[in-house]
């Protein structure tokens, strides 16, 4: 029982500071606790949305990204006209445009296609099978995706595939724009797709997604079948990934320029908002890193004093310690365990009471409209700098008295009047 | 234990003022030897204890302790041989205010991972405090507490005491049973005993007498010391 002694007790009046040091260093963990769970509530904010708006992409497209236009061939409905619109994309343009971009060329149309005795509405995509990947995922079920030097084949997503009653190895026919049909063999099912981009859905059709006002199904071809069906070589849009999102005003520029005598093609880019996003997070960043950086160095500084205090009326013990035969790292461990048992609690008291106080989502409309609502979160980098803070205050609180001991003689330390 | 202190000299600075608390000074003390130091308050004598208990680090010279020169020693082995082999008794008690008198007594032994409950109530109750093994300092008078702290020097059996003032503040009775008990640890344990005090009384139990003036040491003749005897 000697050691828990050595190191709990004894502390007479100074007991009250080391209390008022351990409350002191409570509420400063627990303000900077909070403030770096905002700070990394925003960083998953800014990094979901890298994800998920893409900075580096461009797009450019129709007014109508989509080719539409059949007449059901059978069925007992009467028979409809769907208008065609053309699209005016000329992939030459984008290319010269886009100089050393990556570029993904589209092409879809919405077509009827026959299925055993009715027909449906069916989006078809042509793709490039190399570069769609850089933009949207494909997730294969069963057999392969597509290849660029593939023929009268196609990929479809399992809601597709289910509208239209084919299995893998299963095929469909087309009809293309010069009146003949085109027999395309299933070769991959997908079960996830997410298609950057994809048009806006306004007809019944497959769905992966029930609800969405978006494309979310549909059959994949290459590019080539694609100019096949539609008979001509003009994109219904693209999507173009900039070297860096830095390089994406000068290709923006470079599109609307290149297209600026056709209306009906629009380029548009998220780089803007999302440096609207990255100024918000900044911002963030700077603001609750002051406060924590203020509340940590005015607190900290503070409880870092209230430990000095007590560890130099302590000084006298430890060079008791020292006469009796204690070596200098049996004597110190009685100090450094009292002071991490005391900054220990602070930062585990503070990071539980910023737990259970921090707001589950966070917003601060006035600075970071764009960037939105964030969800404070608690992570392993805020405990390794609580952790941080922590040791920094206890190193404080003892520097002076460890000096002291260390450069006085036991003896001169001994004589010590009592603080 | 055989001590030899050759020509030691240590200095203090007190402010500007350079203060020379021991000049030049040596002696030798045979193993067994009940030794005192005479000399008025401010003298040196707690300067020239706290070197030999290596508490501290003279400018110049030497002390051997049984021909290991603990002024080179490191800090850490400096505190194993204050362990080890010395026990000290300070003039103002260095008790642990939040240790009970027995948890006093027995801490010398925690450094060596050692406990000896038993020899420490049996010191407690050589020094007449058997009942008060659970007071704590505060709890006890300036006399009790002398009283703890010598049987804390005397725990871990130590070759050399080294005292100071050990009797400053006891009564007549409580100082005679100390002084047999040192006396009692030389003659018939061997111990080295070095007893610093201003008090004459206690020439009569030492086997020589050193006085210290102004830093700087003197032995006493016998005959000095046989008439002192007479006197107390």
């Amino acid at each position: 029982m000697i050691w828990p002694k050595l190191v709990f007790g004894g502390f007479g009046r100074r007991g009250l500071e080391a209390v008022i040091a351990l409350g002191v260093l409570v509420f400063a963990s627990a303000i900077v606790a909070g403030s770096l769970m905002v700070i990394e509530g925003a960083r998953d904010a800014i990094a979901r949305a890298a994800q998920a708006d893409r900075p580096d992409l461009v797009q450019v497209k129709s007014r109508f990204n989509r080719a539409v236009f059949e007449t059901p061939r059978s069925g007992n409905l009467p028979p409809l006209t769907l208008p065609v619109y053309e699209p005016l994309i000329d992939p030459e343009k984008v290319t010269a445009a886009a100089a050393d971009a990556t570029i993904l060329a589209r092409q879809s149309f919405l077509r009827n296609v026959v299925s055993g005795d009715r027909f449906l509405n069916v989006y078809i995509f042509g793709i490039d099978p190399e570069q769609e990947p850089k933009a949207s995922t494909f997730s294969v079920n069963r057999g392969r995706f597509l290849r660029r030097d593939d023929g009268a084949v196609a990929v479809v997503d399992q809601a597709s595939a289910q509208a239209l009653g084919v299995e893998l190895g299963g095929t469909f026919s087309v009809r293309k724009a010069d009146g003949h049909d085109l027999v395309l063999t299933v070769v991959g099912i997908l079960d996830r797709l997410e298609f950057r981009y994809p048009p806006p859905r306004t007809v019944e059709a497959p769905s992966l997604i029930s609800g969405s006002s978006s494309v979310t199904s549909g059959v994949f071809v290459t590019l080539r079948t694609g100019e096949q069906i539609f008979g001509r070589t003009t994109l219904t849009d693209a999507v173009i990934v900039a070297r860096t999102p830095e390089d994406v005003p000068a290709v923006v520029d470079r599109l609307r320029e290149a297209f600026r005598l056709e209306p009906g093609v629009f380029v548009s880019e998220s780089y803007t908002r999302f440096r609207r996003k990255v100024h918000d997070f900044v911002v963030t960043l700077g603001l609750f890193t002051a406060v924590g950086a203020v509340t940590a160095v005015l607190a900290g500084s503070f409880g870092a004093n209230l430990l000095h205090d007590v560890y130099a009326d302590r000084r006298r013990q430890y060079a008791v310690l020292l006469a009796l035969g204690f070596r200098p790292m049996q004597s110190a461990i009685a100090g450094i365990v009292f002071g991490l048992a005391t900054v220990g609690t602070a930062a585990v008291l503070g990071s539980l009471a910023a737990l259970a106080f921090a707001p589950r989502h966070f917003a601060m409309p006035s600075i970071i409209a764009e960037l939105g609502t964030t969800e404070p979160k608690f992570d392993v980098l805020i405990v390794a700098l609580l952790a941080g803070i922590a040791l920094a205050t206890l190193a404080l609180g003892m520097a002076p008295t460890v000096l002291q001991l260390q450069r006085r003689a036991v003896a001169a330390n001994l004589s010590e009047e009592r603080g | 234990m055989m001590i030899a202190v050759h020509a030691v000299t240590k200095t203090y600075l007190r402010g500007r003022q350079l203060i020379t608390a021991l000049q030049n000074v040596s002696f030798q003390i045979a193993q067994g030897e009940l030794v005192l130091l005479l000399g008025p308050s401010g003298s040196g004598k707690t300067t020239l204890l706290n070197l030999i208990a290596a508490l501290d680090r003279p400018d110049r010279g030497e002390i051997l302790v049984d021909g290991l020169n603990i002024t080179d020693l490191s800090r850490s082995a400096a505190a194993g041989y204050r362990n080890e082999r010395v026990g000290m008794i300070f003039q103002s008690y260095n008790l642990l205010p939040q240790l009970t008198a027995l948890e006093n007594i027995v801490l010398p032994l925690v450094p060596a991972g050692r406990s000896n409950q038993r020899r420490a109530i049996e010191l407690l109750e050589a020094v007449g405090l058997g009942d008060r093994s659970t007071h704590r300092p505060s709890e006890l008078s300036g006399g009790e507490q002398q009283r703890v702290a010598i049987a804390r020097a005397l725990v871990n059996e130590p070759a050399l005491i080294l005292a100071d003032e050990p009797i400053g503040n006891l009564d007549d009775e409580n100082a005679r049973t100390i002084i047999a008990l040192l006396s009692d640890a030389c003659r018939h344990r061997g111990k080295t005993v070095f007893l610093v005090t201003h008090n004459r009384e206690m020439v009569e139990a030492a086997d020589r007498v050193f006085e210290i003036r102004a830093g700087s040491l003197t032995s006493i003749e016998s005959q000095a010391i046989s008439l002192a005897r007479q006197l107390t």
